[in-house]
């Protein structure tokens, strides 16, 4: 399947929304989080089922750590000269924004919070780009950069949202180091985000 | 988030056991794409649901964009001589 054709539900998503057409308040809150869970647990079918992701497990070492640290590092780094750029925003808020890396839920909550409303929004909306365009550019991304640049784009989604593309285009090899990269990045967005407001 | 682990290891568990069953192996990756659609649009919808957001949609938009794409861009140059060293495959 086609990140295109993944970016459909999305769009038909915000329409919906958009229009009224119909309301999903009887979902409860818990709804995504219970879905990635599942999510997660087919994803392990697959990897589990897979020999050459099994072999790929042994090397979670200094190396695999390194992924994490340099995505965080180089997207805070990269956010702060963005800063520049943009009249709206300071330096440590381009930061900021750039180190919810994708996970918009927590960090525009964060920094709605810490910075007011305008400021969460802006977070919002960069980091639902960051995971929509990592669906979307993926097949571009493998061919400039090479396999692991979708892990870089996806940032703290490369646990779950992003994982299915980074399965397609980049292969079972990069499942593991994925699902550990998302899940350590994660667990640092809630505590790097806050550091530059 | 201990319960993503949980979920995975089970599952990798039962994959394990399963071991390349093809129709397994063939469900198994239409459950995902599944889920995920149905992740995808609960993500536009709640977006889309959101008044504050679609007003200032376009400035705020415009400004979201240019720090996203930096950002992206320091982490792919940042990991890249690490996936040199460390993760891409010998040819």
């Amino acid at each position: 399947m086609s990140g295109l054709l993944l970016i459909l539900p999305f769009i038909i998503g915000l329409l919906v929304g958009a229009f009224n057409l119909f309301s999903m308040a009887w979902l409860p809150n818990e709804f995504q989080s219970i879905l990635i869970i599942i999510l997660l647990f087919f994803i392990g079918v697959s990897v589990g089922s897979d020999e050459d992701s099994l072999e790929n497990l042994k090397r979670i070492s200094l190396p695999s750590l390194l992924v994490p640290i340099s995505i965080m590092i180089g997207s805070v780094l990269g956010g702060g000269i963005g800063s520049f750029f943009v009249n709206r925003i300071s330096l440590g808020e381009g930061m900021s924004i750039s180190a919810g890396l994708g996970y918009y839920s927590l960090s525009s909550v964060l920094i709605g919070q810490l910075r007011g409303e305008e400021l969460g929004i802006m977070a919002l909306i960069a980091n639902i780009i960051r995971e929509v365009s990592t669906i979307l550019l993926a097949p571009v991304l493998v061919f400039l950069f090479g396999e692991m640049s979708i892990i870089a784009s996806g940032g703290a989604t490369t646990s779950d949202t992003s994982l299915p593309v980074i399965q397609q285009y980049a292969g079972n090899r990069y499942t593991v180091i994925a699902i550990f990269n998302g899940i350590v990045l994660s667990l640092l967005v809630p505590l790097v985000v806050p550091l530059f407001l | 988030m201990i319960y993503l682990v949980i979920s995975f290891i089970l599952g990798g568990l039962l994959g394990r056991v399963l071991n390349k069953r093809k129709k397994i192996v063939v469900i198994n990756k239409f459950l995902t794409y599944l889920v995920i659609l149905i992740l995808l649009f609960t993500m536009g919808f709640s977006t889309g649901s959101n008044d504050a957001i679609l007003r200032n949609l376009p400035a705020l938009g415009k400004d979201a964009l240019i720090i996203t794409f930096f950002a992206t861009l320091g982490s792919i140059l940042m990991l890249y001589p690490v996936y040199l060293k460390y993760f891409k495959e010998k040819s």
